[in-house]
């Protein structure tokens, strides 16, 4: 479910967890930023929109869910193990004009674009979606280091978190992450736009508990 | 750091040993200013008051000897990683196919005869295996496939370069990567590079 489109100028955060985003206990910006092929050709990927996560502690609160339900989808298939825990280390940043750049910096994508849509009960989800030109690229390989590269570069963070329930890791992963190349995240918003933005999440947030009540009856 | 070692340790000391050019053959070709003056003041001879000048002469000039077995191991290491690469679980992400893995260890083994640096790795899935080398802010990257070559030189602003090669033009990696950096990858450069570079097809973009 689309709620709207999203502004170049907003906010998108991809979450990092481990060990999904490492090799053993060094981060992968390969891993972190991992676009999965789709059966039409395009690449997604996931990300959260800052406009329903308008503080760092609900981007922290978000990230905190999805390494929950990952442990809880391995407990269901029964492949759980305390080595293998899904520990939330942080979140970066990145502009949605950014991403919608793509195409100008690597010739191989038609088009590049961040589209909201809810996902497994959380209102920020949002597709990362980037499709490469039909007709065989002579090397998909190299055009996906290109993406990969252009996409960390235009990431600030981290914003590193230790979730309650992770308290005992140690050392816990988020002191391996790695500074992003556009430097660290910074809310320039004023009082007023982050006031707005707070009480404008709770109204969508409240509207979207709501139907949740009624899709769960 | 090669050219660390060369220049501050291994040229002076070689120097002090002029009748003894075979244990450096870089220094023989570069002369060092100097050298005919150091060569009047320190006069061959056996007395004992020489020997640990020798003695440390032998140690440094064997520098460059183990830097290259430094390396060698370092590549070791890179072949065993790629070699575990291919033993993972179907489904695990660091898990690459054996072609690519030929096709890696055989441009390491290129790059390790160019005296290149030891590169990051990282892959995109089991179709490819990426070298990756980190100086300052800018990156340079090599892509292999089974088949191919990508490499791509960016800085955070843009895409600085990307060309392609098949693998059979990657004889000589370590050449062609020499061939198409630009001057803020110097420092990572090998010794020296005597091969031809074949005429890599570039992509602007």
């Amino acid at each position: 479910m689309e709620l709207a489109s999203i502004p170049d100028d907003d906010n998108l955060f991809r979450f990092c967890t481990h060990p999904v985003s490492f090799k053993g206990k060094v981060f992968s910006t390969a891993k972190f930023l991992l676009i999965q092929p789709q059966p039409d050709g395009s690449f997604l990927a996931s990300l959260v929109w800052e406009r329903f996560v308008p503080t760092v502690g609900h981007v922290h609160c978000a990230g905190c869910r999805l390494a929950r339900g990952m442990n809880q989808n391995k407990l269901n298939a029964g492949k759980y193990k305390a080595g293998n825990k899904s520990v939330y280390c942080g979140a970066y940043r990145v502009r949605a004009g950014a991403i919608r750049a793509l195409p100008a910096e690597v010739s191989a994508v038609e088009f590049a674009d961040v589209v909201h849509r809810t996902e497994s009960g959380e209102l920020a989800h949002t597709d990362l979606r980037i499709k490469l030109y039909p007709g065989p690229d002579s090397n998909i390989e190299g055009t996906k280091t290109q993406i990969l590269d252009r996409l960390w570069n235009a990431c600030c963070g981290p914003l590193r978190h230790i979730c309650e329930c992770d308290k005992e890791v140690i050392p816990h992963p988020s002191a391996a992450l790695l500074n992003a190349p556009f430097g660290a995240c910074s809310d320039t918003r004023s009082w007023l736009e982050r006031w707005f933005s707070l009480i404008r999440y709770r109204v969508y947030d409240s509207l979207w508990r709501k139907i949740l009540w009624r899709f769960s009856d | 750091m090669i050219r660390w070692l060369n220049d501050v340790f291994v040229q002076p000391l070689a120097v002090l040993m002029p009748g003894d050019s075979k244990s450096s053959p870089d220094v023989a070709t570069n002369e060092p200013v100097g050298y005919k003056k150091v060569e009047a003041t320190v006069p061959p001879s056996e007395n004992a008051l020489d020997r640990p000048t020798q003695v440390l002469a032998t140690s440094f000039s064997s520098i460059p000897v183990i830097w290259r077995s430094e390396l060698a191991q370092e590549y070791r290491g890179l072949g065993e990683a790629l070699g575990q690469m291919t033993q993972l679980d179907e489904g695990d992400a660091w898990k690459i196919e054996p072609t690519v893995y030929g096709s890696a260890c055989y441009v390491a083994a290129g790059l390790m005869l160019s005296a290149y640096p030891v590169p990051q790795v990282f892959n995109h899935g089991s179709q490819s295996v990426v070298f990756n080398w980190s100086h300052g802010t800018s990156n340079l990257y090599l892509t292999i496939s089974a088949d191919k070559g990508s490499v791509l030189i960016s800085s955070p602003e843009k895409i600085q370069r990307r060309v392609e090669f098949s693998l059979t033009d990657l004889v000589h990696p370590g050449a062609v990567l020499a061939a198409i950096q630009p001057s803020n990858f110097e420092q990572s450069a090998p010794l020296r590079l005597t091969a031809t570079v074949p005429e890599p097809s570039e992509i602007i973009g």
